[in-house]
């Protein structure tokens, strides 16, 4: 195995330097960004120290005692409006449980069959993509209301095996070559 | 009489009996909200005081950071500043003064269907929060209620207990969630993109039969509901017109309206507030 890194140049390596910095054209200090001979008009450079080091700590709101008291009693009043919040979600959340474990436990009454075959899950949980969360305004064209069936084969009428709708209605598959969202063409255009 | 015993048999074969109540498979379809909910007059309030309270105790603003000396931006920058300066002195001095400050405008402005068009920007179009579903009431219309959780219930061809959630027997070959499919299905069409919660029932609910009532010339005592919980992302109910003749999208609070009472109050902790 030769060794590429071995050859000898013609010119030592000082003389290669000067040659380099002969033919090298290298900027005048004033162009130089962050130097302290930098141009004096170009105030950018200034500008960001300013901002960075120099701009003023936010004090505290001077209040008066009567200022105080209002500030803490609104202080209270969304504490407490929190409070309430919080509190309606965790007892809504527990009615639900509730009647989820005694749909369960009723279930499991039936016998092992049932039971079973509803406490399975799948080992990765998946969501489908079309699950979308709430946003300020709802899409600019509305609901779908043209929804059509992926099989719209007539003859597969009659399906041999009663088959599992969580399986099925899986996310859509992430072919990222064929199910990629088509760039938006145009760049106005909101995203429905 | 013999074959009539022997369809009998094997129909009774076919549905999931349990001690003499029919295991039946119902499913709570729901849409979840669209859009954000309305803020409470209080969180309004609220997030205006912090606001106030930030404009006065920031620091100054680096105006020459963000606009250059000399531009438009800068200009329409100092303009709107000085408007700012003038409506917040008269805010402070009387708060019952009918006249709107800026800070308010810009609360408003979020509410306002078609955003400001000025020469250099493009208009974006928006939706508007309350749609036309909202304002004529139409119940069959998933526009309606946006901000809000809407159910589907559906109505049986019969005088009392007509309007119920979508339900169907269990067979014996098929799982809770499979039975749940096949009769939504069934009895709403299959022109719905709908997908399941998992295979556990959310909610439970036994109710005897009338007397009278017999099944398929089955006698069963009453029948056992396991709910099974569903969310539709597209598409509409269409009625089959045997089993059920209308349907409703509705909110929780509007299902009291609709379903008997005993019904509702075994239905309602499965469902959201909001």
């Amino acid at each position: 195995m030769s060794n590429h890194f071995s050859y000898r140049s013609a010119l030592s390596t000082s003389i290669r330097g000067i040659l380099a910095r002969t033919v090298k054209k290298s900027k005048p200090k004033s162009e130089i960004p962050g130097s302290q001979n930098a141009n004096i008009t170009d105030t950018r450079y200034q500008i960001i120290k300013r901002i960075l080091y120099e701009t003023p700590k936010t004090e505290l709101p001077k209040m008066t005692e009567q200022d105080l008291e209002r500030h803490e009693t609104i202080d209270r009043a969304w504490k407490l409006f929190l409070r309430n919040q919080q509190e309606e979600r965790e007892n809504e959340l527990a009615a639900k449980y509730r009647k989820l474990n005694e749909a369960n436990l009723e279930l499991e009454k039936l016998g092992p069959r049932l039971f079973n075959s509803a406490q399975i899950g799948n080992k990765i949980m998946m969501f489908p993509r079309q699950m979308k969360i709430p946003t300020e305004t709802p899409p600019l064209n509305g609901w779908n209301y043209d929804y059509k069936p992926l099989s719209s084969d007539p003859t597969k009428n009659s399906k041999p095996l009663p088959s599992d709708p969580i399986k099925d209605s899986e996310p859509l598959p992430s072919n990222p070559i064929k199910d990629s969202e088509p760039l938006p063409s145009d760049p106005n255009k909101v995203s429905s | 009489k013999s074959q009539s015993d022997i369809l009998n048999l094997l129909k009774s074969d076919k549905n999931e009996v349990h001690e003499g109540y029919r295991i039946v498979a119902g499913i709570v379809l729901s849409r979840t909200p669209i859009i954000l909910r309305d803020p409470h007059p209080f969180e309004r309030e609220y997030y205006l005081y912090q606001q106030r309270l930030e404009h006065i105790h920031a620091p100054p603003f680096p105006v020459d950071f963000y606009f250059k000396k000399g531009s438009v931006a800068e200009k329409k920058w100092r303009e709107k500043k000085e408007r700012e300066k003038a409506d917040a002195l008269l805010a402070f001095g009387s708060r019952k003064t009918k006249n709107k400050t800026s800070f308010e405008k810009i609360d408003e402005e979020e509410t306002i269907d078609s955003s400001d068009v000025s020469s250099d920007e493009e208009e974006i179009k928006i939706a508007n929060r309350i749609t036309s579903a909202d304002l004529i009431n139409d119940v069959k219309s998933l526009d309606r209620a946006l901000q809000r959780t809407l159910y589907l219930i559906v109505k049986k061809p019969r005088e009392t207990h007509s309007w119920q959630f979508p339900q169907g027997g269990v067979e014996k070959t098929e799982t809770l969630v499979q039975a749940a499919n096949r009769e939504l299905e069934e009895e709403c069409g299959n022109c719905m993109d709908v997908w399941f919660v998992g295979r556990r029932p959310i909610g439970y609910y036994k109710y005897d039969y009338p007397k009278c009532f017999v099944k398929e010339n089955i006698e069963y005592k009453g029948a056992k509901v396991f709910f099974m919980a569903a969310h539709i992302f597209a598409g509409q109910v269409k009625v089959d017109n045997k089993e059920i003749i209308d349907f409703a999208w509705v909110t929780k609070q509007e299902i009291k309206n609709y379903v008997h009472t005993e019904y509702y109050e075994a239905v309602k902790d499965m469902l959201s507030e909001h």
